[in-house]
């Protein structure tokens, strides 16, 4: 997440469940073995980590979101989810090639 | 004490699920040990008609395909049956997976095995301060000596392990003896659990029981050691846990709950899938937690209603009745006086609140 050019990845090996019965969904973290729960925000950033440069993973999320976000507020919910994700170790940042 | 919320009739589950996403398997009913409080009534000779371990494979990749991401294994003893391992190994890429045993069985390499394979929790057996106590209870000379050595090995391993003890009146007096034990072995998360009227423990329960004030006696003067955490499922944590469970027995049977496992059959994984069992009239009953009262605490903690389901019906023949063990709904109920029907083996009553 330090990088700013870099391209977000999720972890390969997570198992996702999704809950939208309660807003939420869990992942599955094999090694070490974790069970966490995240919100629709930092869920829809997991699924949108496949790749994506910042500026790419804001704009895929100002299109789910659609009207329910400015784009100030995807640009502080997008960083406020890679957060929570980089945290726990979901997404990881490969460094870009020279 | 009288207390909780009566009414208006039903008070429903405010949360609900379409698929389980989690699912615990009672993998053998054999064991090594006799113990007095055996849910799973066990015997020591291998049963033919036990889903195989490479049926539980397929099964696992099944349920993992379909959302499950959390699994508990627990018996009989699980690691009585050789193939228990390869089944663990199989699962824990899949999903969260954790192992209940009494741990008499874990040595050295065992426990390098379930560290290498990533098994998320060990869940240990063990009801005593005491060899004296333990081994009564668990009715084998050696098993507390064997047991401890099991959590030490796991520990040893890197593997987390916690203690598990389910409250009777033959281990009442260590409870805290037993808390210090645990800390003393390196175990930082306990698990004092309720006695449940299934089994071999329901032939004892005159034996084992004990009145509901001794046992919240019990956990109000416990003090734990600094840094260690408690489970306990009496108020104010008494949770309707229905919503999100699923279980199947050594034989396939879908059955909600392990301690639902004399109270219901949702049907065979062996003719139908997982998700068509959970999607059996009674499962969706128990699922929906429509309940006569109410815990304002317990509902508060855990977010459902009633309490566990399992000892309502034990003590009530009821589906929607109120949980004895949880204080404000127990209502003069004596803990140690089972109705009459649980004390045969059938018939079971039949339950108006469900059509």
């Amino acid at each position: 997440m330090s990088c700013p050019t870099g391209c977000f990845e999720r972890s390969r090996d997570l198992k996702i469940r999704p809950l939208p019965e309660l807003d939420a969904c869990l992942v599955y973290v094999p090694r070490p073995p974790r069970l966490l729960r995240l919100n629709m925000t930092a869920w829809l950033v997991l699924e949108l980590c496949d790749g994506l440069d910042f500026d790419g993973l804001v704009d895929a999320y100002r299109e789910v979101a659609g009207d329910r976000a400015t784009a100030e507020q995807a640009i502080e919910q997008v960083r406020q989810g890679l957060t929570i994700l980089s945290d726990a170790r979901l997404v990881s940042v490969p460094q870009p090639q020279a | 004490m009288v207390g909780g919320s009566w009414g208006p009739f039903p008070i429903e589950n405010p949360q609900k699920l379409d698929r389980p996403f989690k699912v615990t398997v009672s993998y053998t009913h054999t064991c090594n040990l006799d113990c007095k409080l055996c849910y799973a009534d066990c015997g020591r000779n291998p049963d033919r008609a036990e889903v195989t371990g490479e049926t539980w494979k397929r099964h696992l990749s099944a349920w993992s395909e379909a959302g499950i991401v959390a699994l508990l294994v627990e018996g009989g003893e699980p690691l009585h049956r050789p193939d228990c391992l390869d089944v663990l190994a199989h699962a824990t890429p899949l999903m969260l997976t954790r192992l209940r045993t009494h741990g008499t069985l874990v040595d050295r390499a065992m426990a390098s095995r379930l560290a290498d394979m990533a098994v998320a929790t060990v869940l240990v057996d063990l009801w005593g301060a005491t060899a004296r106590t333990h081994d009564f209870l668990v009715g084998a000379e050696g098993a507390f000596t064997a047991t401890v050595k099991g959590v030490s090995e796991l520990l040893r391993a890197g593997v987390p392990t916690q203690l598990l003890f389910i409250l009777n009146r033959h281990n009442i007096a260590e409870l805290q003896a037993w808390a210090e034990l645990a800390y003393r072995l390196g175990v930082g998360t306990v698990g004092v659990l309720r006695p449940y009227p299934i089994g071999r423990a329901r032939r004892s329960w005159r034996d084992i029981a004990l009145p509901l004030a001794e046992m919240m006696a019990a956990l109000d003067a416990l003090r734990l050691p600094k840094g260690m955490t408690l489970m306990q499922s009496w108020h104010p944590n008494d949770g309707n846990c229905c919503w999100q469970m699923s279980a199947v027995n050594a034989w396939g049977d879908s059955i909600g709950c392990t301690y639902l496992r004399e109270f219901v059959n949702y049907g065979n994984i062996a003719s139908m899938s997982l998700q068509e069992t959970w999607n059996h009239p009674l499962c969706q009953t128990l699922r929906a937690g429509s309940v006569e009262a109410n815990c304002p605490g317990c509902s508060h903690s855990q977010g459902s209603h009633g309490g566990c389901r399992s000892t309502a019906y034990a003590f009530h023949g009821r589906w929607t009745a109120p949980d004895p063990f949880d204080e404000p709904l127990n209502r003069g109920v004596d803990l140690r006086e089972l109705p009459d029907w649980m004390l045969r083996t059938l018939p079971r009553p039949q339950d108006p609140s469900v059509a």
